[in-house]
């Protein structure tokens, strides 16, 4: 399919969208202040983006997103470049992992806002739980497929750890720590607004809980969308990025 | 060095709780009576039991086959001799007398090792006693058993034998990636416990790295060295040169043809300055146009960096087209059967009447040991010694 199909496809199905939804407005004959219709929830936007109170949000989220989500990737990925050498402790962490895996960050949220108090902290760490355990599963399970033979070559020409870690696993794995990135950006982007309503004054998803408390619903929708559209942006990114590199290395790598 | 204590024969008896060992010797009786280890299997544990009693197995029968089971009992499956230990044990099956040379299939049971005495001065790699036993599910399948020989300086080396008959697993062993259950590989001098730049392994399907490039991937082996990087780039582009592939060095591996990839792989390979190449089956996966040009082009670096080639293969004339001695194997268990001294002038004819003579001869040890082992499994021993298609097609198939 080429661009130009898919644009006019996307295009189409956000038409219909707008459609429906004036539809349902229209029809079902709903109150504008608890169902406002499109064109409210674009004035809304419009009028946050001229007052700037918009950007100040958009800003919060994104540092706190950038911060939770780069620190997550970083310790998921380099925890599980090791944990997938090492078998064996592999082997008891695991468990853990599995029993720690299922619970939804923002139940830690009680603890995180004791923890760390209130501000940009709870946000990061609820974005960090959410988007850690994605990358750190994907890593260690592309750790743990690399084929064997790189290793024989790696222990031949007699490379140090260090740089068996670097030259080998982290390229060899590299296709999976993306996938688990990729997930992670998707989970992260999910407990932003979750966490952003744990005690944050700033921040797309404080806005939304701002603006239901004025009664806003225009603003609370608007605030929907911005989240909605950055998600997909995000996610579209990083495709992006995972496809460069594919087409880069070739075939093999997605055997 | 083991103590020089020839025995005759081993004898095994097992009552289900433990297996009694009795090495019988000219003079005296060695009894080891030791339950057998779990997970063992039967000829590798005698020689450790032996070893460990002081005792030589050279020229040994094992009587009586069986099985280890993984909580150490010992379960006898057959009374078939194992392991062609001494000539008296299959004297009435072979044909001993024909002096044809498929008797030396037999030689190893008295274990000279191939090329000469173990350890000799100027043997670069040495292989002794070499035995190794993968469990296949719970039963332990003996791969290698009792394979000895030297490698020497300069040296182009086949191991020639079908598929499955354990080639890989030897050259591995040889390379220090697996480890024995018995025997030692030595580097000149020194045991081989882990792989060594000094010996360099191209792996079957060469094992480049599709996120280097072809120059990238020849740069690997000089990275965990203290060159200057200028100079690392200079010794890979030089390298590439050598094989041809200067022109190639930005493409990825997925962009390179067959022949293009086991070249990048030889490069990569040689630019550490190894002194012994193990190769494994490097020219299988390569069209016979390639693959003769390939083969040609080895033998011009081999002879011009004056560099040791163990060179493992399942096709017949390439082992004579290149090396200097072949070494024959047979499967299940893997065995070092003979060994073919091929002095002939290099480059090769493969067409020439002495070309066609060690062919001759290399089918028909195959043929003939063939037989041996029908004979052994069958009362009536077959007489046909000769390489039929067929059994060539099965030789191919292993
Ligand atoms: N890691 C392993 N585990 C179990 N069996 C193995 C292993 N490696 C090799 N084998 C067995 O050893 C035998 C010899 O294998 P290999 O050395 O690859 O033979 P060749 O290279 O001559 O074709 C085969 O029967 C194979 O199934
Ligand atoms: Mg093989």
């Amino acid at each position: 399919m080429s661009a130009v199909n898919r644009t006019v496809h996307a295009l189409v199905a956000f038409t219909l969208l707008m459609l429906a939804w004036q539809a349902i407005v229209v029809f079902g004959q709903y109150d504008a202040a608890l169902l406002p219709p499109p064109d409210a929830v674009l004035r809304a936007l419009v009028e946050m983006i001229q007052n700037g109170s918009f950007f100040v949000h958009l800003k919060a989220s994104l540092l706190r997103f950038s911060v939770g989500y780069g620190m997550a990737a970083a310790a998921g990925v380099l925890l599980g470049l090791i944990l997938g050498r090492l078998t064996r402790v592999w082997a008891v962490v695991d468990p853990v992992v599995q029993l720690l895996r299922p619970i939804s960050p923002i139940a830690w949220s009680p603890f995180v806002v004791l923890l760390f108090g209130i501000g940009d902290v709870p946000a990061v760490v609820i974005i960090f739980i959410a988007a850690f355990f994605p990358t750190l599963l994907s890593t260690v399970h592309g750790v743990r497929r690399v084929s064997p033979v790189y290793f024989h070559v790696a222990q031949n020409f007699e490379l140090k750890k260090h740089q068996v870690l670097l030259k080998i696993v982290f390229p060899a794995a590299f296709p999976s720590i993306a996938a688990g990135l990729h997930t992670a950006i998707g989970t992260g982007w999910v407990f932003l607004v979750a966490g952003e309503m744990v005690g944050a004054q700033s921040g797309l998803g404080y806005l939304i809980v701002d603006a239901r408390n004025s009664l806003r619903l225009d603003m609370v929708f608007a605030g929907i969308v911005a989240i909605g559209c950055l998600g997909l942006w995000l996610d579209r990114s990083v495709m992006f990025i995972e496809r460069w590199i594919e087409r880069r290395w070739g075939n093999e790598l997605t055997l | 060095m083991p103590k020089q204590t020839f025995a005759s024969r081993v004898d095994w008896f097992g009552d289900g709780m433990s297996a009694v060992a009795y090495i019988r010797d000219k003079d005296k009786q060695i009894v080891i009576d030791e339950p057998p280890k779990p997970g063992g299997c039967i000829s590798v544990l005698v020689s450790l039991l032996a070893k460990r009693h002081g005792a030589d197995l050279r020229g040994v029968t094992i009587h009586g086959e069986g099985d280890l089971d993984p909580d150490g009992l010992f379960r006898k499956s057959s009374e078939r001799p194992v392991s062609t230990g001494d000539r008296e044990s299959t004297e009435g099956k072979i044909d001993d007398s024909s002096g044809s040379p498929t008797i030396k299939c037999l030689r190893l049971a008295n274990s000279d090792s191939f090329g000469g005495p173990v350890m000799s001065e100027q043997s670069i790699l040495s292989a002794e006693n070499i035995c190794k036993a993968y469990l296949a599910g719970d039963r332990p399948v003996v791969v290698l058993d009792n394979c000895s020989f030297n490698v020497f300086k300069g040296e182009m080396v086949s191991l020639l034998g079908p598929s499955g008959c354990g080639k890989s697993t030897l050259l591995n062993i040889l390379g220090g990636f697996v480890r024995p259950n018995e025997g030692v590989v030595r580097f000149g001098l020194e045991v081989v416990t882990r792989p060594i730049r000094k010996c360099v392994m191209m792996f079957q399907g060469y094992a480049l790295l599709p996120w280097r490039t072809a120059l990238q991937n020849v740069l690997l082996g000089l990275e965990a060295s203290s060159w200057p990087k200028k100079e690392r780039l200079e010794i890979a582009r030089h390298y590439l040169r050598l094989v041809g592939l200067e022109d190639m060095a930005d493409r990825y591996p997925h962009q390179l043809s067959g022949g293009q990839r086991q070249r990048v792989a030889l490069a990569r390979s040689l630019a550490v300055h190894p002194d012994v190449l193990l190769m494994d089956e490097p020219f299988a996966a390569l069209d016979a146009f390639t693959r003769y040009r390939l083969q040609d082009a080895l033998m011009a670096l081999q002879r011009e960096i004056g560099m040791t080639v163990v060179l493992v293969t399942h096709d017949i004339d390439e082992a004579i087209y290149l090396s200097d001695r072949v070494l024959l194997m047979q499967g299940t268990p893997g065995r070092l059967v003979d060994e073919l001294v091929v002095p002939l002038p290099k480059p090769r004819d493969r067409g020439s009447r002495a070309f066609q003579s060690y062919r001759e001869r290399i089918f028909k040890a195959f043929a003939l040991s063939d037989d041996v082992h029908d004979a052994a499994d069958d009362p009536k021993p077959q007489t046909t010694g000769e390489w039929t298609a067929e059994k060539e097609e099965a030789f191919h198939r292993g």
